[in-house]
């Protein structure tokens, strides 16, 4: 009986103490209804073994979204448009170069970003889905459909100049120039207090070997991404070639789960499109959020961590998957092999 | 024979083009707007617009006055190092193309009209 009582008296002064650096911060984020059908995010075994998909598919996030959720990282979008009255997405800033003010200006085929913002950072909120980086703070940048030269580089000041860690662009034009690549070096090597923003683009969609073609992808300092299915193998679709650095689920025959433009207007006829929905979200538009939500998470472990630090972790840290051999750690269809979260966030001290 | 030399030869001497990360990009003319924007496919398919402003960086310490007369330039908006430039009517690929190889210019090109892509 007096054991018991020590036993208990022990328990009251340890729930006494509180020492804020030994708390360990756990997030709930596994009752989103949804969940159980981001294969990209982590492995579910009834869904995985009815859907036949590859049981290294997703990025092995290994319960780390219990303890990483993006928090204190400001991730960019710029794409056309995202729903704001969204129950999954807190948008923190907005800037639209259509309207030249924090207004969005909608139009009816202006689904994309809504889509891609929610990979990254739908709320833990028990609503629908998870993003990746669910605490992150989303700054979106409305694009043009087509736009000059001049304002896609005023999209990127105004994404450093609204805070941004990390820009995350799906989209690309094929084409490249002096005056972009000089924006990108000077953000990724001043932006941020000289830490450097990180700037990802997405490789494409066209199966296209980009060493014959230029395009934003290719430029220097940036991180090319290119999107895996969940065979956990290239996707057919994705460009390749000497610049493509890292691959993350994008899907092909299952897409990627995530916000759609609230009611009947989006991709379904849902707040969500679905992996199975016949417009399904897939491509490397898909992958680059992913991995964009990734690099948040790598930034809220350690905010000093540069692009050469980034890229350092991805050659030694992605897992080498595919047919094709890796000679120096890499190749031209799997860059320097697919996102492993879990490496990547015990790479980091 | 000799007409398809002929053809290349003029395609090769008199065809527009610009300069990119230090390599001439061909450029073929597709259409023109109504309000003088010249539309051209690249080699790869891709379409480019040219209107009439151009994008430069000049070495630090440039008189950039002298250029603006020289060339007959206005400017319309710096952004860091970069000026934007308005050029006379339909000469924006010919003056960056001249500004290009000037050794007070890092580099100079058309203000691209771009389609952008999702992905």
């Amino acid at each position: 009986m007096k054991s018991l009582i020590f036993l208990i008296l022990l328990l009251f002064i340890g729930c006494g103490k509180s020492d804020k650096e030994n708390t360990i911060v756990v997030n709930s984020y596994s009752n989103e209804p949804l969940l159980y059908q981001q294969w990209s995010i982590e492995y579910n075994q009834t869904f995985y073994e009815d859907n036949q998909i590859d049981k290294d598919a997703n990025i092995h996030t290994n319960d780390l979204l219990k303890k990483y959720s993006g928090k204190g990282i400001k991730v960019a979008v710029i794409d056309d448009y995202v729903d704001i009255n969204h129950e999954d997405l807190v948008i923190s800033k907005t800037y639209s170069i259509i309207t030249n003010s924090e207004r969005l200006e909608y139009s009816s085929d202006y689904l994309h970003g809504t889509a891609v913002t929610g990979v990254i950072a739908a709320r833990a909120n028990k609503k629908g889905i998870l993003g990746i980086a669910y605490n992150s703070e989303i700054i979106f940048i409305q694009m043009k459909s087509s736009m000059r030269e001049s304002e896609m580089i005023e999209l990127f000041e105004k994404a450093k100049e609204l805070g941004a860690d990390i820009i995350s662009c799906s989209w690309g034009t094929y084409t490249q120039s002096d005056a972009l690549q000089d924006e990108i070096n000077d953000l990724v090597i001043n932006g941020r207090d000289k830490k450097g923003i990180i700037i990802l683009f997405a490789v494409g969609n066209d199966n296209k070997n980009l060493d014959e073609v230029d395009d934003e992808s290719k430029m220097k300092n940036v991180i090319a991404v290119g999107a895996t299915d969940s065979d956990n193998k290239r996707a057919v679709y994705s460009n390749y070639g000497s610049d493509l650095d890292v691959m993350a689920p994008g899907g092909y025959y299952y897409g990627i789960t995530t916000t759609d433009i609230l009611g009947n207007d989006g991709y379904s006829s849902d707040n969500y499109n679905l992996y199975d929905d016949k417009n399904a979200f897939a491509g490397t538009s898909a992958a680059t959020p992913i991995m964009s939500g990734v690099i948040a998470l790598m930034l809220e472990k350690n905010p000093n961590l540069t692009y050469n630090d980034i890229m350092e972790i991805i050659k030694n840290y992605s897992d080498k998957i595919g047919k094709y051999e890796y000679v120096n750690g890499r190749n031209d269809y799997y860059g320097y092999g697919k996102v492993n979260l879990f490496n990547y966030l015990n790479a980091i001290k | 024979m000799k007409k398809i030399f002929l053809l290349f030869c003029v395609t090769f001497l008199f065809g527009e083009y610009f300069y990119s990360n230090n390599k001439k990009i061909e450029l073929n003319l597709i259409s023109t707007s109504r309000d003088g924007v010249k539309f051209y496919s690249l080699k790869n398919g891709e379409i480019l617009g040219v209107g009439n402003y151009i994008l430069v960086r000049f070495k630090k310490g440039v008189d950039v006055l002298k250029y603006e007369k020289e060339f007959n330039l206005t400017l319309i908006k710096k952004i860091k190092n970069i000026y934007i430039f308005k050029t006379p009517f339909n000469q924006a690929l010919e003056i960056s193309n001249k500004m290009y190889k000037l050794s007070d210019v890092i580099f100079a090109h058309p203000d691209f009209i771009h389609i952008m892509k999702k992905r």
